[in-house]
């Protein structure tokens, strides 16, 4: 213990002593600690850390699969819910629940509230306790006795002052009284964020109506029975799905339940990229740890006296290893401390970058477990980087170290092959990275280039809800509608105004499997299933998706009172489900129907393709409705820029209904951006940290470049003197230089292959083995070695040789 | 106050460098006995092997051939450990160039050898303060080597060698960086430790001080050829 306590004694001094060293050493870890850090507390937030529920490792998530109509996961239905929770052989409890928005009013303004219906039994499965109040009853969780609610800790604090003194007051939800009986914690953000109240499932008759057991809309939670593992659970839901299959309609294709852990659930499809980024980002470490050891090889040569002259004072090599080694485990630890400002600061840059839903609610910041995580990754590089200087150090000839003169005599060529193996190394990890981010890049900008089908300049959408319980029949949503329509449309500087219930890059999608007349797949064929959009006429011209056959509907074809197919009935359908089921020919006066019964819809024109989900997916076919629904979504083309109309887009609504609230106001353009933030991000992320380690592999090869130069000074000199001109000297130094960007640079193509096929499924529209990023990375590369090593190049042609040789 | 055992002992004890292609024999056929509390000083031409001779004897280096036996101990057979164990605590160096450790107090200079060989800290304070008290450096305890003459720190390399109390002093040109007056007290400063008992190994190219010892070993390329016993008649 002493002896350690004089080690850190002599290695601040010895740190102290050189500060130019310590202050590029101690930043440069700062900066690779502190990015990965950074990342690793989102990691630790979003992936390692358990959710706010009881044994999380037990609860799954049910979904039904049809894979032959491409729903490869969906909801379930009531009935469903009911006949799978049944099984109580697997699950200890179940619980349903499902996204429903409610419209508040009787408060100043009409607001559009994010809630959920939830079985009661959901809580004490997830072993949530309210903060105040309680949790729903078994006796609530039936139709006509659920007006009651719970609200998320945020809101009731908002709109009460406190958790507490929400609990008794009634609320005004789509026009009904609800009772607030409790309150429940802000953790509950984690899982399910930006819910701001919950309200019993009571299931309807209607839902529980035979015909609707395929109206799939409703997520199973269930906890399993203790000792039923993952494996049990899926093999006894795969026999009650074969069971089905025996019974259903063939036409869906073979029927799956799947069992997915839930945690798989809420993390699943951010995981990758976050393993890319800290899987990067450590990259970046690692080049940081072989430019540090480089620098200690440099002062390990420089010292190699006073290791000798311990050595010979009976320092045992071990003694002398540690010694060293204390040196550079001080080194991290510093750069540890420092790379935690960073790792802050870091943090709340990224909470800012990152898309909405992705980093805002979790927990994200510098608890334990990440300060365990950056003292660990601290002493684990302190060991990395300084472990292999210390050894060269430590295997000394004593004898000749000892001997005065051993100053400027070039050192041992294992050294010099250390040295330059890191370099290489460094090159080569940094060849990884910069065609990673590469990739994505190009991936990006082809992304951005996809024409999406419609035109999002100059258009305002926002999202109008109509309850239910206020318009109880199509007629008066219809009403509401072409009220609001002609109000919107008579704004000067509005060209167009529709509605719509699922435009592009909105939440949510509706896919439905429909019947075309006179055509019946074979047992191997899909059923015919699309996107479905129910429209008013306007909405072509708004979104200006082009016509490319027959006609879109008229005003006189909307179909106000009798669902979207009816006698006489007419669609739009798009490009790509003419090209399905009609190919060459012409879909024009062809129909279509929900069932092989009729009634029949006709096909009127067809329309350009759209990509509604996510403009990396091209669209799989769309039918338009001349229909509305009671969740809409208001589309506004204007002749300039649409933002300055949300206030008089407002107006307008109240006007109409003065209870009803509009909210997600965005203009289109805002959805296209949102859409691919994540991407953004991500490929952002990346380029930064191959930015980073794009400069320390250059600052790597500066300083063994310069220091290879300082160490054959007086050999240039001697040279120089003997007639040498420049040019040769330059091309002598150069010569290393790029050999050893070269063995970098082949190495690091060969890895970036096989990095780039780990990307592969984050791509878009370029090939792993992108022929533009496999050459201008390297020629990049190359080219900034050659610069980089230029300035000690440089130098060593301005060695004077009088200087030179009166060192001697 | 020698006794007549055999403290040293080479048999035939060869060094041999290989530099590329190019071998130099720098010690042939060395036979070689010194008993303890012996004082001996090496000398020579330049080139002839001394320094290589003395970093053998020291356990700095390795022979290439022959047999070299320390205390009864053929020290081929010695580990790498065990060879360090023996330079600290039986071994004490002086070097022509000084050798301090220029990042080292004087005070932590010399207490080098006791914190190698886990010496408590009480102990190791009060060895290191005699120790610069025999050379006459007590009061420069902080001071670091650049803040010293010479003279002064060649002091402080002999007090570093004799801290612990070593059965064999090796000293390679000891005086050779030094003016006749502070080379003439570092001489006596050995002279001293010799009568206390400890085993000397001297090089020297300076003739007045090698008579200081016992007996001078004459080597010519790398060979031992002639050996001279001082009557002890004192300097
Ligand atoms: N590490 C080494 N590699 C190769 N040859 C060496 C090495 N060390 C010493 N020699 C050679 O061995 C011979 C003896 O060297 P040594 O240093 O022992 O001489 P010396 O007698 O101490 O000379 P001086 O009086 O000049 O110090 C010389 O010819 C020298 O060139
Ligand atoms: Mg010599």
């Amino acid at each position: 213990m002493e002896t350690f306590w004089q080690d850190v004694r002599f290695a601040a001094r010895m740190l102290a002593k050189s500060p130019g060293f310590t202050a590029v050493a101690v930043l440069t870890l700062a900066l690779g600690i502190g990015a990965n850090t950074a990342i690793f507390s989102v990691v630790d937030a979003i992936l390692l850390r358990r959710l706010p529920v009881d044994a999380p490792e037990h609860l799954v998530v049910i979904h039904n699969q049809l894979p032959k109509v491409n729903l490869p996961r969906t909801e379930i239905s009531a009935l469903q819910f009911r006949d799978y929770a049944d099984r109580t052989d697997v699950f200890e409890s179940a619980a349903a629940i499902t996204f429903r928005n409610y419209n508040l009013t009787g408060t100043d303004q009409p607001q559009r509230l994010l809630g959920m219906r939830v079985s009661a039994s959901l809580f004490p499965l997830l072993g949530v306790h309210p903060v105040a109040g309680r949790v729903f009853t078994a006796a609530e969780d039936a139709y006509g006795a659920q007006h009651v609610v719970v609200l998320s800790q945020n809101v009731a604090e908002r709109m009460y002052g406190s958790a507490q003194g929400s609990i008794g007051k009634r609320l005004q939800l789509d026009g009904e009284s609800y009772e607030i009986v409790g309150v429940l914690p802000r953790a509950l953000e984690v899982i399910y964020a930006d819910v701001e109240f919950w309200t019993p499932m009571a299931f309807t008759p209607r839902e529980l109506n035979e015909e609707r057991r395929w109206s799939l809309t409703f997520e199973m939670l269930g906890r399993l029975r203790r000792g039923v593992g993952l494996a049990a659970a899926r093999a006894t839901m795969a026999t009650m799905a074969a069971r089905m299959n025996g019974s259903m309609d063939s036409s869906m294709g073979a029927f799956g339940i799947e069992v997915r852990p839930f945690v798989e659930e809420h993390v699943g499809d951010v995981r990758q990229p976050l393993y890319i980024l800290l899987g990067a980002v450590s990259l970046v470490l690692l080049i940081a740890c072989a430019n540090i050891a480089n620098l200690l090889l440099a002062r390990g040569s420089a010292r190699s006296r006073e290791l000798a002259i311990r050595g010979a004072m009976g320092a045992a090599r071990s003694r002398i290893v540690t010694q060293l080694l204390t040196e550079s485990l001080l080194l991290a630890v510093l750069g540890g401390a420092l790379g935690l400002l960073i790792a802050e600061w870091g943090c709340q840059l990224l909470i800012r970058m990152a898309p909405a839903n992705l980093l805002r609610t979790a927990a994200i910041g510098l608890d334990p477990a990440v300060l365990l995580f950056t003292l660990a990754v601290s002493v684990v590089v302190g060991v990395l980087f300084g472990l292999a200087p210390a050894l060269e150090a430590a295997r000394k000839d004593l004898a000749g170290a000892l001997k005065e003169g051993g100053r400027g005599t070039p050192e041992a060529s294992g050294r010099q092959g250390l040295r330059r193996a890191l370099v290489i190394s460094e090159i080569a990890l940094a060849i990884v990275l910069l065609i990673c981010s590469g990739l994505l890049l190009r991936s990006f900008e082809k992304l951005l280039e996809v024409k999406p089908g419609f035109d999002p300049t100059n258009v305002l959408t926002a999202q109008v809800s109509l309850p239910r319980t206020k318009y109880t029949d199509e007629a008066k949503i219809a009403s509401f509608s072409d009220a609001l329509l002609a109000r919107v449309s008579s704004l000067p500087g509005v060209l167009h105004a529709a509605m719509a219930d699922q435009p592009p890059l909105t939440p949510g999608t509706d896919n439905s499997v429909f019947s075309i007349r006179d055509y019946h797949p074979g047992p191997k064929d899909p059923q015919p299933h699309a996107d479905t959009i129910y429209t008013t006429p306007d909405y072509f011209a708004a979104m200006r998706i082009p016509l490319l056959q027959g006609r879109t509907y008229l005003e006189s074809e909307m179909r106000p009172n009798r669902g979207p197919i009816g006698e006489g009935s007419v669609v739009v359908i798009d490009e790509a489900l003419a090209k399905i089921f009609w190919g060459r020919e012409s879909a024009l006066g062809k129909q279509l129907g929900w069932g092989d019964k009729g009634p029949w819809a006709t096909i009127v024109g067809v329309v350009g393709t759209v990509r509604s989900d996510d403009l990396a997916e091209e669209s799989k076919g769309t039918i338009y409705f001349p229909y509305h629904a009671p969740g809409m979504t208001l589309v506004v083309r204007t002749g300039s820029d649409p933002r300055p109309f949300v206030a008089a887009i407002r107006q307008q609504v109240q006007g109409v209904d003065s209870d009803q609230p509009v909210y997600d106001v965005k203009t289109m353009a805002e959805r296209v951006a949102a859409s691919v933030e994540r991407r953004r991000f991500s490929a952002t992320l990346l380029g930064l940290f191959a930015a980073l380690a794009f400069a320390l592999a250059l600052i790597g090869l500066h300083g063994v470049i310069s220091y290879l130069v300082a160490q054959r000074t007086h050999e240039i000199g001697v040279r120089m003197a003997l007639g040498a001109r420049p040019v040769g000297v330059l091309r002598l130094v150069l010569s290393q230089a790029l050999g050893m960007a070269a063995a970098g640079v082949v190495i690091g193509l060969i890895a970036g292959f096989f990095a780039a096929r780990l990307l592969a499924n984050q791509l878009y529209g370029v090939q792993p083995v992108d022929p533009a990023t496999f050459l201008v990375v390297p020629t990049l590369l190359t080219a900034a070695s050659l610069a980089a090593s230029s300035i000690p190049a440089w130098r060593a042609t301005r060695v004077d040789p009088l200087v030179a040789l009166r060192y001697e | 106050m020698t006794d007549n055992s055999t403290l040293i002992k080479m048999e035939g004890v060869k060094k041999v460098f290989y530099t590329d292609e190019v071998e130099t024999h720098a010690l042939s056929e060395i036979h070689l006995e010194i008993k303890k509390g012996q004082y001996i000083s090496i000398a020579g031409p330049s080139g002839c092997g001394k320094s290589t001779l003395l970093s053998i004897l020291g356990l700095l280096d390795s022979p290439t051939g022959g047999e070299y036996t320390l205390n009864g101990q053929p020290v081929a057979n010695l580990s790498i450990s065990e060879r360090t164990r023996i330079r600290n605590r039986e071994i004490g160096f002086i070097f022509q160039a000084f050798n301090l450790i220029g990042d080292l107090t004087v005070y932590e200079n010399v207490e080098l050898p006791l914190t190698y060989r886990g010496t408590s800290a009480a102990e190791r304070k009060q060895k290191v303060q005699h120790a610069l008290e025999r050379v006459g450096m007590a009061h420069r305890l902080r001071h670091y080597p650049s803040q010293l003459s010479g003279g002064q720190q060649q002091r402080v390399a002999v007090a570093r060698a004799l801290v612990g109390d070593p059965l064999i002093l090796m000293a390679d040109e000891p005086t050779g960086n030094l003016d006749s007056k502070n080379g003439e007290a570092v001489m006596e400063l050995l002279r001293d430790l010799h009568r206390n008992g400890a085993t000397v190994c001297m090089v020297t190219h300076d003739q007045r001080y090698a008579n200081f010892a016992e007996r001078t070993i004459h080597l010519f390329d790398g060979r031992i050829v002639e050996e001279t016993q001082e009557a002890r008649v004192g300097a």
